[in-house]
């Protein structure tokens, strides 16, 4: 079929044996590709017998039907693994080229078993995958591994995936990183490669990739690049990436201030778009087949951080994790931790949660630094912070504990510290402060791998929709209110299915945050590339089921209906100060609500038998 | 008589983002590939830099229909006509695109 290239491809490292299976029509109907075909594997082929390190784990790479083609920002691409820091789904998307060099290699997905018998990393080009040992890049930062590699296969053409230290370490909050500045994995994937002694894969390009009606899917894609300039986001995320909504979503109240013990940063007016610009050398880019350059270069031009230079499209998340949330008010520094996590190939968002945590920890003497051993771990200690980033990478002092995810560090530390660590399902949790925005926060709570805002990304709150728009995502114009419980359960329902369906055809979800990523906008240039007759709604059913199939696989790992919820701070603790001073999170009516949409039980959490006849799954 | 075009681009302008590429790799051969295409884009792959090149091949897209062009939403590349070529050069921010080889 169009779009795809074909191949499924498998590798065994204990054994290197490699087996190449067709990418069955059956998996495309009811998964299209990307995140849905990890997710649909992962369920057919890897139950609770599975531990996440053990060598039958599965690793999977995935690219999706628009990848390499003109289709706007089809550049994404899916991984996915049992976390070993939820002991459930563990998937992730990822800008870099990695998926459309992976289908230009001849694979539409890449699965690999079992432990090398020495460090190695895959090669995958021309429809082939070797094993190649490399025990000289062990140990390796993610941007020599990277650079190494690029100068014997080449950079045009060239993606690169690997671990940095933090993954060989198994430490489970590492992340795999991709082309240098791009990273995926959030819940320690990044560990199991590192399990499987996987330094990195080579993916090498070469073959073209076919649309099914070219000349209409271009005038489509010109279409939906008009569309896309008209939309409010388009100007202020290509001018200025994602970083300058930092201020704004602090006076909103939804910024997570000092792990959540206050609402207001006093700093926040170092932490601007003026002062992005003045402190940062900042430039924009875009990523592959994207006419919305919000990916920014920044860089540190003087002082101890100096030379520090990375990418990212995630800069909201960076400035208000780093800042805010560990009391950070230096730029620089907060620049610095990031590149730093790249180069440790640690995940961002449960660095900054964990270090937050920490800092609670050690001003509510909690802890004292004997434990850290002698590392100031104060909310503002900047320079605290980056040494405990190195030390979770390699395992060392009370990085030893912080690298374990906030869950498991509270579980060390007790003395009640568990009721404020930072996390959902073992997840943790990214710098929105749940009590200024419930909508997130119940995102946070159902999302199929812990707590995680990409999974739905509901911007009701934040869009300009229609009312007619409003009643058909919730069902009631109240939705836009931000503090209330209102339509929040049927919007997030609605998000997550929508997301499901532009992660599976890997399209990104800043250029589709709006009306563009619904399946209306999109079910056109899918078809086009493909020759496949889908209609939206086929598409909505299809990103209901993928929903349904990640629930399903983590029911079946243990989880339960009580671990739907949130740290037990903001369910009863009202937030002291800020623009949502005094509140707390409506979880009970939103998540009845949600259950309600989704056609669950409240008591089991288990899909209802008519869900899962309407969506075509067995009975688990 | 049919007048000569010469690509011309604005570095500043460019985002790297390779549409252009793409597009006119399928007018040359009836598929994505960035390998195939007229068109050729030198980026970095780390300093987010990018170049406009032109590989010695024709161009197969009609006058003032080129398929990069009119993909290209940063408006980064446009061709100009033989006789035009001394007010392109005229404008600093425009240069005329190597050819690579």
């Amino acid at each position: 079929m169009n779009g795809f290239a074909g191949r499924i491809g498998l590798i065994d490292l204990c054994t290197g044996k490699k087996t190449v299976q067709e990418t069955a029509q059956q998996l495309i109907h009811t998964s299209l590709g990307g995140r849905g075909f990890v997710s649909q594997w992962m369920y057919e082929n890897m139950g609770p017998e599975t531990a996440p390190f053990h060598e039958d784990s599965l690793l999977l790479f995935a690219s999706g039907p628009c990848n390499g083609t003109i289709v706007p920002s089809s550049t994404r691409g899916s991984v996915g693994a049992k976390s070993p820091l939820t002991g459930i789904i563990g998937s992730g998307n990822t800008g870099s080229s990695f998926s459309v060099q992976l289908k230009r290699a001849g694979f539409d997905m890449l699965i690999v078993r079992g432990k090398a018998p020495e460090p190695s990393y895959l090669l995958v080009e021309k429809e082939d995958i070797k094993v190649v040992a490399c025990p000289e890049l062990w140990g390796a930062n993610t941007s020599h591994v990277t650079r190494r590699l690029r100068a014997l296969y080449g950079h045009g053409n060239v993606s690169i995936a690997c671990i940095g230290p933090a993954g060989e370490n198994l430490v489970p909050i590492a992340s795999i990183i991709f082309d240098r500045y791009r990273s995926a994995g959030r819940g320690g994937i990044g560990a199991v490669m590192g399990s499987k002694r996987l330094k990195a894969v080579v993916l090498k390009g070469s073959a073209g990739i076919k649309a099914a009606h070219p000349r209409a899917l271009k005038q489509e894609v010109l279409g939906f690049i008009k569309a896309l300039e008209r939309e409010p986001y388009y100007e202020r995320y290509s001018r200025e990436g994602t970083g300058v909504i930092v201020e704004p979503m602090h006076q909103m109240g939804t910024a997570l201030v000092k792990n959540g013990t206050s609402g207001y940063f006093d700093d926040i007016a170092r932490l601007n778009a003026r002062e992005l610009k003045r402190q940062l050398v900042v430039r924009q880019k875009a990523c592959f087949s994207c006419p919305m350059p919000c990916t920014q270069q920044y860089g540190v031009t003087e002082g101890p951080y100096r030379g520090a230079y990375g990418e990212g499209s995630s800069g909201a998340s960076v400035i208000m994790g780093f800042g805010p949330r560990c009391g950070v008010a230096d730029l620089k520094a907060i620049a610095k931790a990031h590149t730093l996590t790249n180069e440790l190939g640690l995940d961002l968002i449960s660095t900054n949660a964990v270090l937050g945590f920490g800092a609670e920890c050690f001003e509510k003497a909690l802890i004292d630094s004997k434990d850290t051993e002698g590392v100031p771990l104060e909310f503002g200690n900047a320079e605290a912070h980056i040494k405990m980033i190195r030390d979770m990478a390699f395992n060392r002092g009370f990085g030893r504990v912080l690298g374990l995810g906030s869950k498991k560090a509270s579980e060390i530390v007790g003395q009640g510290s568990e009721t404020f660590a930072p996390h959902v399902k073992g997840m943790d949790m990214m710098e929105v402060e749940p009590r200024g925005m419930p909508s997130w926060a119940l995102m946070f709570a159902v999302s199929s791998r812990g707590a995680d805002h990409v999974r739905a990304y509901d911007v009701c709150q934040m869009m300009p929709f229609t009312h007619e728009e409003l009643i058909r995502i919730a069902g009631t114009p109240a939705v836009k209110e931000m503090f209330g419980p209102e339509g929040k359960g049927r919007s997030v329902a609605f998000f997550e299915d929508i997301r499901a369906v532009a992660d599976s055809m890997e399209i990104c979800r800043f250029v589709t945050r709006g009306k563009l990523g619904f399946p209306e906008s999109l079910v056109d240039m899918l078809n086009l590339v493909t020759g496949l007759d889908l209609s939206a709604e086929e598409l909505y059913i299809v990103g209901e089921r993928i929903i349904n199939v990640e629930r399903l696989f983590n029911l079946r790992e243990g989880m339960t209906v009580t671990d739907d919820t949130l740290p037990e701070r903001y369910l009863k603790e009202p937030l002291p100060d800020g623009a949502a001073k005094g509140n707390t999170v409506p979880l009970k009516e939103m998540l009845r609500d949600y259950y309600h949409a989704r056609g669950w039980s409240m008591e089991t959490g288990y899909p209802n038998p008519e869900t899962l006849k309407r969506l075509n799954l067995p009975l688990p | 008589m049919k007048l000569k075009r010469h690509l011309f681009f604005d570095t500043r302008l460019c985002t790297g983002c390779h549409l252009c590429e793409l597009s006119c790799s399928q007018e040359n051969a009836g598929e994505y590939n960035v390998d195939g295409s007229t068109i050729h884009i030198l980026s970095h792959p780390d300093l987010g830099s990018h170049l406009v090149s032109i590989r010695p091949m024709p161009c197969v897209c009609g006058n003032g229909k080129e398929t990069c062009v009119e993909i290209c939403n940063a408006k980064a590349i446009r061709f100009v006509d033989d006789r035009d070529v001394p007010l392109a050069l005229k404008d600093e921010a425009w240069t005329a695109a190597p050819i690579f080889e």
